[in-house]
């Protein structure tokens, strides 16, 4: 503890004074001779100690009040261990909110732009020496530098230029993050600072406990840092956002017109009477329509497009309604095209017509190609049959699905090959039959991801009363099978099922889904992801031999839909969250090849491909912008690869200063929302605090304690 | 009648006679009542009758006189001497006690012993006088003739505070001097320990006389109105002290005088004696006074 006015605290010896005037007054008593000696006599017996005790308390309270009134005069300041370290360097870690919600501009700019000024101030204010690293909440995993640096005015000019629209709040795992980066920072004086508009959905309760459990780790640090959360920016009262699109087609191909489905909703407390919402594809404006949106309200907007030419395309549905620009937007990577390769594997080859495995997947998958059909109408789906024997990475080619139809077993170089192919987004689907060996499948394809679950062995229903089952009729949520909601498209309950090879159950597994099941209760459609890729398992065959299927109605839309399903995810995502990366699959040709990238902000960037799985791959890690990024293939064509946001941080809603307040004592912060504010806290922290204000409070309460001890003396107590 | 200008100022004096006219009409209330039980069937003389006033007894109506006259009047007698009363008079140390007006706690005993003696041997009653601390320090047995007052006065005269109280011992021996039953008047602070004092009254109670205490106290031992720190020395040790903070020590101290006046009383009752609790800043006639009419019941 030091003294702003250390000459005042000669005050002190002002505590001599109710002790003198006690010596006086006692010196100077009167002389009575009295004669109720007795009651005196009674009166001391029974109540001198209290007597003592009251006069001995009352004359401390007495000392007491002129020297803590000394005390106040001199300012006392109250500081501790760091005191040690007022000028000491300090290692920093300020973690800056950059989630898009932070471009809502308010009075004096956009929230980020204030959220920017005060990390600068932070960093500016640091000693020399000092170091800092900053960590963006958006992408917590990717702090702004790989180690700490010194360099201050460095960092001051970088945080100047930074930019927010850079996704969601991810607030506990960049407390997480804050923590491995204190421990490896070197100063013994160690400070946090969170910097964020306190936005509701980021700083929900439900994450709480994760955020305190950074806090938990924060704490436990060998040096315990110092954390402060610093609330900038107002809160938006007006928000509309395009939250989504959806299209109508899994795969779309040319000539084919798919629907657009917008999802628009307003978060905001205005009512848009006619809110402009603007369809764009490849940039050029098709459609503009306008809509009623009120405070609260969601509403879909439907565009259509037919595309006349394959390839990748951009559409963008947007509805420029207020300053968050961030969620205005709402863009998707739509490839479109012209014939997509399957390779179905024959695991039952035949020489006679229609007693080959696959040969009724065949005319499925590609009707009008095998029924002869008229100019102007083509297969999306390009098949191509090979016996087991042939298949490998070149047969597999630049096939999008792979289709294993009674297939007894692989080699181990087919299978090497068939794991690559599905790791790297390709699509497998499996159809069961009589060749099947079970046990190689169970012990081989199983632990390569590439069987959904384990095989318990066949089913055969011939010689029951009923000699078959059928596909449990249900309301069907797949993908790849909600056209047969709709019994127009056909009635999977209509085909009967004869044999089939039972699966076991793996309710557990989140990774396995069963799509579709039997009336006998097995699994018929079963499903998982592995990779980048899926692997589907039908339990019955694809020829007539267990099951009538193909000579149903519905057996064409329903092994195109399963194809198409799989091959929508044969390519490398190209709708992206913020953060993820780019993959791009080309021939294996153009391996070794610079392929130029440019990102949302124009800026060109150079790729290269890369031999993997018989294929070329080129990958781009830097997407944590979300917008528009263009890859030119090695043909010199342009892939285009859409970055999106979450949409949660369309809602503007920030915490209230009271869950400010709670947020701050579950994680053992303190609460700012300036620079001044925090220069005050900073300056406590370091040179201690001025506690004269809790002193003077402290006298005025021993001043009435003292009245109130000395009525209470005068009224006396009697203890018989 | 002696004088009494020794003792008494002329205006006190006055009051007295005009104590000892209101005396004449109350003493059956007050002395009478108190011995008139034990003294049943003793003679009594008529003296006059008096026209009928609001508050006289229904049955002293004389109802001959009513008949042959029609109005009210009531018979007045003038008893036999019978009385015999005995001044019990505290003389020890703490008596002495002096407060701001000037005169102890004994001085104001002795004044009211005088007005007492006065108007009992103005009724023919008799009356006599011991003074004690530890013991009996003097003794005049109960007379009534005049020249007996001025016995009684020279004793008060001489008589001057003393060392320590017993009350308890001095009155157990005191019992067996009284040898007829009469009225005992106790003067004093009754600054002692009250089981004591209560058993010792009893004693009195058992030899069937009549007790009367004036518990005679300065104002300051009953307010405590001491502020300074102050050196209380004991009037009946010399030597003995104690230097008190009045300020934090008056309330107990008041507290503790009220239970002793209480425990005083109750026992007072509980005996039943008659307690006359005064105060030496009281001006003696109206303590006098007040004492008369609370005998007679009109208090």
């Amino acid at each position: 503890m030091s003294f702003l006015n250390l000459a005042l605290l000669g005050g002190v010896a002002a505590a001599a004074v109710p002790i003198l005037v006690h010596l006086i007054s006692k010196s100077q008593h009167r002389e009575v001779k009295w004669g109720a000696m007795h009651l005196i006599e009674l009166t001391l017996k029974s109540q001198q100690r209290r007597i003592r005790f009251e006069n001995w308390l009352l004359m401390l309270l007495r000392c007491l009040i002129p020297i803590l009134l000394a005390v106040c005069m001199a300012r006392p300041i109250l500081k501790g261990a760091a005191a040690l370290w007022s000028n000491a360097k300090t290692s920093l870690v300020v973690v800056v909110d950059n989630s898009y919600s932070l471009d809502y501009e308010g009075t004096g700019g956009t929230n980020f732009e204030l959220a920017r000024e005060a990390a600068s101030g932070l960093v500016e204010g640091l000693q020399r020496g000092s170091d800092v690293n900053v960590i963006l909440m958006s992408n917590p995993d990717r702090p702004l530098y790989d180690t700490a640096v010194h360099n201050l005015d460095g960092v001051a000019s970088e945080l100047a230029e930074m930019e927010a629209g850079y996704g969601q709040a991810q607030v506990p795992q960049a407390l997480q993050h804050s923590v491995e980066e204190l421990a490896r920072m070197e100063n013994a004086q160690r400070e946090v600072v969170v910097i964020s508009d306190f936005q509701r959905i980021s700083w929900s309760p439900e994450e709480a406990g994760l955020r305190n459990h950074a806090g938990d780790l924060l704490a436990g640090l060998e040096m315990e840092p110092s954390l402060t959360l610093f609330h900038v920016g107002s809160e938006g009262r007006e928000n509309v956002c395009v939250e989504s699109l959806e299209f109508s087609h899994l795969l779309l191909g040319v000539n084919q017109t798919v629907q657009v489905r917008a999802n628009l909703r307003n978060y905001g407390e205005d009512h848009h009477d006619a809110l402009r919402v603007a369809f764009h594809v490849d940039g050029e404006n098709k459609n503009v329509t306008q809509i009623p949106l009120g405070p609260g309200e969601t509403r879909q907007v439907l565009f259509t497009q037919r595309f006349t030419q394959p390839g990748s395309h951009v559409v963008e549905v947007s509805a420029d309604a207020d300053s968050l620009k961030a969620d205005n937007i709402f863009r998707a990577s739509l490839p479109v095209w012209d014939r997509v390769p399957v390779l179905v594997v024959d695991g039952h080859p035949s020489a006679e017509a229609l007693r080959s495995e696959t040969d009724f997947l065949q005319i499925a998958l590609q009707p009008y190609r095998e029924g002869n059909a008229g100019e102007g109408l083509t297969d999306l789906l390009q098949s191509r049959t090979v016996p087991v024997g042939q298949f490998g990475a070149a047969t597999i080619g630049n096939a999008r699905v792979v289709v294993l139809a009674n297939v007894a077993r692989l080699t181990l170089d087919q299978l090497n090959d068939l794991q690559a192919f599905v790791r790297d987004g390709g699509g497998l689907m499996i159809f069961a039959g009589d060749q099947m060996d079970l046990d190689w499948y169970n012990d081989r394809l199983l632990p390569l991801q590439l069987l959904p679950t384990r095989l318990a062995g066949m089913r055969d229903m011939a010689g029951e009363p009923e000699p078959f089952t059928r596909v449990a009729v249900r309301r069907f949520q797949h993908p790849a099978l909600t056209i047969f909601n709709d019994q127009r498209n056909g009635d999977l309950a209509s085909a009967e099922i004869r044999q089939w090879v039972r699966t076991i159950d793996e309710p557990d597994n989140t990774l396995v889904h069963t799509i579709a099941r039997l009336d006998a209760g097995d699994a018929f459609l079963v499903e998982k992801s592995f990779g980048n890729g899926r692997v589907l398992f039908c339990a019955s065959s694809c020829d007539d031999g267990w099951n009538n299927l193909p000579g149903r109605t519905f057996f064409v839309p329903f092994a195109q839909r399963l194809c198409t399903y799989l091959a929508s995810s044969v390519m490398p995502p190209r709708n992206l969250d913020v953060g993820e990366e780019i993959v791009a699959h080309f021939p294996v040709t153009a391996a070794g090849k610079e392929l130029t990238l440019k990102d949302s902000l124009d800026q060109e960037h150079t790729i290269l491909v890369e031999a993997s799985g018989g294929r070329g791959v080129a990958r781009f890690t830097g997407t944590q912008r979300p917008g528009l990024y263009t890859l030119e293939g090695p043909d010199g064509r342009p892939v285009h690869f859409v970055v999106n946001t979450g949409r949660a941080e369309s809602d503007l809603e920030q915490l209230t200063g009271e869950e400010r307040e709670t947020v701050a004592e579950g994680l053992r912060a303190k609460l700012v929302s300036s620079l001044d504010e925090y220069r005050e806290l900073d300056h406590s922290r370091r040179y201690g605090q001025e506690i004269w204000k809790p002193i003077f409070w402290l006298v005025l309460a021993i001043l009435f304690f003292e009245l109130w001890l000395e009525r209470r003396m005068a009224r006396g107590r009697v203890s018989r | 009648m002696a004088p009494l200008s020794e003792l008494l100022q002329p205006e006190e004096l006055q009051s007295i006679t005009n104590l000892q006219l209101m005396a004449r009409q109350t003493v059956e209330g007050a002395i009478s009542g108190m011995h008139r039980s034990p003294h049943k069937g003793f003679s009594v003389e008529f003296a006059q009758h008096r026209e009928y006033v609001q508050g006289d007894e229904i049955r002293r109506v004389d109802w001959k006189v009513f008949a042959k006259t029609d109005r009210y009047y009531v018979r007045e007698y003038e008893e036999e001497t019978n009385l015999r009363a005995m001044l019990l008079v505290d003389a020890s140390g703490s008596m002495g006690y002096t407060g701001e007006h000037g005169e102890s706690k004994l001085q104001y005993a002795l004044k009211l012993g005088a007005c007492l003696a006065h108007i009992i041997l103005a009724q023919s009653d008799s009356i006599g006088m011991m003074t004690f601390d530890t013991e009996v320090r003097s003794h005049l047995p109960p007379r009534s003739n005049s020249r007996h007052l001025r016995l009684l006065y020279d004793e008060m005269i001489r008589t001057r505070p003393g060392g320590e109280t017993d009350v308890a011992k001095v009155f157990h021996d005191i019992v067996p001097r009284l040898h007829k039953r009469g009225m005992v008047f106790i003067l004093s602070d009754c600054f002692t320990d009250v089981k004591g004092l209560l058993k010792s009254l009893a004693h009195f109670r058992h030899a069937s006389h009549e007790v009367v205490i004036f518990q005679i106290m300065d104002r300051d031992e009953i307010e405590f109105p001491f502020d300074a720190w102050t050196r209380f020395e004991n009037l009946e040790a010399v030597g003995q002290f104690r230097m008190v903070d009045p300020a934090s020590f008056r309330a107990a101290y008041l507290e503790n005088l009220k239970l002793f006046r209480e425990e005083l009383k109750r026992g007072c009752q509980r005996n039943r004696i008659d307690l006359v609790s005064m105060s030496t800043a009281e001006p003696l006639t109206d303590a006098l006074a007040r004492f008369l009419k609370q005998r007679q019941g009109v208090a």
